[in-house]
């Protein structure tokens, strides 16, 4: 179906609409119960005076709302979206179905950085940010130069070349962290294993770094949604896509560079959360079309949606009927999975193609 | 004037010359034949004019500007090229691929307006694959996908046409229409081409002036008749052909002999 102009606002008000409301439902569910109106406005009674006058002061409902359940809310939508526009990006980029923001070697990057940080407990500051978040960062754009520097080829970066060392780079930084985890002692074993599941639960940041980690993913997010055309393009192949006017070798770099970028700041945030970003945009291309114009911000909005969902599921029933939050890694892969399969096998012909 | 030219172009790939000193001069409104045997420089000769790749040396002028001068855009906006093959991995339908062609006069949010609507239904019609239009391009046949990408070039409304054996899949009747379509254009909307053809008859019939590349030289260059001799085509191509001079249109036609005795 064609992109249009009324298209692209219908399903992305759509999307959004839905959003706003598990935003909302999300912020009610938890293990202690707040009242909405108590959190924003200080008094659960409200008349229209009150509406836009919200309180300044603190009260219990406002603490667990605003310190607990909002970052944690903002995180997953950031997370989410991020890692679903990496996935679209990394898709288009490689002209592969298997491809997801973890294949190029960030995410193992971020592992080996932070699993390093949490053996050795280290004592970092990187601009206030978590010692732990920090390294992990580190360790993924490390990976990411690595790949990018490796696979550039005369000044081009050709796509089998680039799989191949990113796959290298993995099992390269896999190798090192199997060797950490094989001599570190057990105490420290859990919390590595722990962040390897990928969960925003130990997350505890300020507001400051949230509004760095949000700021800096829309930045990536919408250069990647400006590229939307070059995509399209870029599916044809290098050389009809330069054919129609893309400049491709620069068009791969940004897109490579700006997808690993919000990869790694994803990873390092929550750790690696697996398959929002190989079946979001699947999904979306299925319900949406290939057109990467629209495939775009379809998938943000539905990846922020689905590890919204898997996180507040996470925090409210599996923590009432475990008793312990699994890690969000868990939830996404578990239901991820079956329901593309569900998808594709009613889809048939949308899927991708040999 | 010149619409296209190559100033003494050497394109080497890995060390090894592909396009040796090649220089070319083509007008405004010819139909050029690029012929030649497999691996002679064809192919690469197009995407030197498309500015897909650089040239070692020499230069490449499009409309009298150094290509080198020229961004991608600019040159998508002056050539359309027509690719040998065509691989596609998502499910675009035929009439989201051939309004891909308007992207070099589009901004990079701009979705396609109602005049890009029309001269994309245009550019299907004139290749007969208006009915084709929401299928998908994976399940066409080979000939119907080549109707469909000649249709996203023609959309692109270029000034230079470069088909890169255009005629390959497709029966009698599907060929020459593409290249009744082509020189149509040609001759009424003064449109440049460029055509490699492996097939040396409709190259004789279609094309006003044929280039006959040989180990990415220039061997011979001039008028159908005069390219297309029996000593070329055994020197070239190590075939042996009777040439013939069919009788309406004089264009010269190739009976296949058997092969050349040297090696």
């Amino acid at each position: 179906m064609r992109l249009t102009g009324r298209r692209f606002i219908l399903i992305n008000a759509v999307l959004f609409i839905l959003l706003i409301g598990a935003v909302v439902l999300s912020s009610l569910l938890g293990p202690g119960e707040i009242d909405l109106a108590q959190a924003l406005y200080g008094s659960s009674k409200m008349d229209i005076d009150r509406l836009f006058t919200l309180s300044l002061a603190a009260n219990a409902h406002r603490q667990i709302l605003f310190t607990v359940r909002l970052p944690r809310i903002i995180l997953a939508l950031v997370v989410g979206g991020s890692l679903a526009a990496a996935g679209v990006a990394f898709q288009a980029l490689l002209r592969n179905p298997l491809a997801e923001p973890y294949i190029l070697g960030v995410s193992s990057g971020a592992a080996f950085g932070a699993i390093l940080a949490l053996s050795l407990s280290l004592e970092i500051s990187f601009l206030g940010y978590y010692p732990v978040a920090a390294a992990s960062f580190i360790g993924a754009a490390g990976a990411m130069f690595l790949v990018y520097f490796v696979a550039r080829v005369r000044g081009r970066l050709p796509r089998h070349t680039l799989l191949l060392v990113g796959v290298v780079v993995n099992a390269f930084f896999g190798a090192l962290i199997m060797f950490i985890t094989s001599v570190v002692d057990f105490t420290r074993l859990q919390s590595i294993i722990f962040w390897l599941m990928g969960s925003l639960q130990a997350v505890r940041i300020s507001w400051g770094v949230i509004g760095l980690v949000l700021l800096f993913s829309l930045l990536g997010i919408s250069v990647l949604g400006a590229m939307a055309r070059s995509f399209n393009l870029l599916s044809l192949g290098d050389e009809p896509a330069a054919q129609l006017g893309i400049e491709v070798e620069r068009t791969k770099k940004i897109a490579l560079l700006v997808a690993s970028f919000i990869t790694a700041i994803g990873v390092s945030v929550s750790g690696p959360i697996g398959f929002v970003g190989l079946i979001v945009p699947h999904i979306m291309r299925l319900l949406v079309g290939p057109d990467h114009r629209l495939l775009l911000p379809a998938s943000v909005i539905a990846g922020a949606l689905f590890l919204l969902a898997a996180d507040t599921f996470v925090r409210t029933f599996c923590y009432s009927h475990f008793g312990t939050e699994i890690p969000v890694g868990v939830v996404t892969a578990m239901c991820g999975g079956p329901f593309f399969l569900f998808l594709l096998k009613r889809g048939q012909k949308k899927a991708f193609f040999d | 004037m010149n619409m296209v030219e190559l100033k003494e172009v050497s394109f080497a790939y890995d060390g090894s010359l592909v396009i040796d000193g090649l220089s070319l001069e083509v007008k405004q409104g010819e139909f050029l034949g690029v012929i030649g045997p497999n691996g002679s420089g064809k192919t690469t000769l197009l995407r030197l004019i498309s500015r897909v790749i650089r040239p070692s040396r020499g230069e490449v002028l499009l409309s009298g500007q150094p290509i080198r001068r020229l961004s991608q855009r600019e040159v998508a906006r002056l050539v359309a090229v027509v690719p040998q093959e065509t691989l596609l991995y998502f499910p675009f339908t035929a009439r989201e691929i051939v309004l891909m062609g308007r992207s070099p006069h589009l901004g990079p949010f701009e979705i396609e307006g109602p005049g890009d609507l029309e001269t994309c239904e245009e550019a299907m019609a004139l290749t007969d694959t208006f009915h084709l239009a929401d299928r998908f391009l994976v399940e066409l046949s080979g000939g119907e996908k080549r109707r469909v990408i000649i249709a996203r070039a023609l959309a692109q409304k270029p000034r230079i046409l470069l088909l890169d054996e255009c005629g390959t899949f497709l029966d009698i009747r599907h060929k020459l229409e593409i290249f009744e379509i082509v020189k149509r254009l040609n001759v009424e909307q003064g449109l440049t081409v460029i055509s490699v053809e492996h097939d040396l008859n409709m190259a004789g019939r279609y094309a006003q002036r044929l280039l006959l590349i040989h180990q990415g030289r220039s061997f011979a260059l001039g008028s159908p008749q005069e390219v297309l001799t029996v000593a070329n085509i055994q020197e070239v191509f190590k075939a042996i052909v009777s040439v013939g001079e069919e009788e309406r249109t004089g264009a010269p036609q190739i009976f296949p002999m058997g092969l050349s005795k040297t090696s």
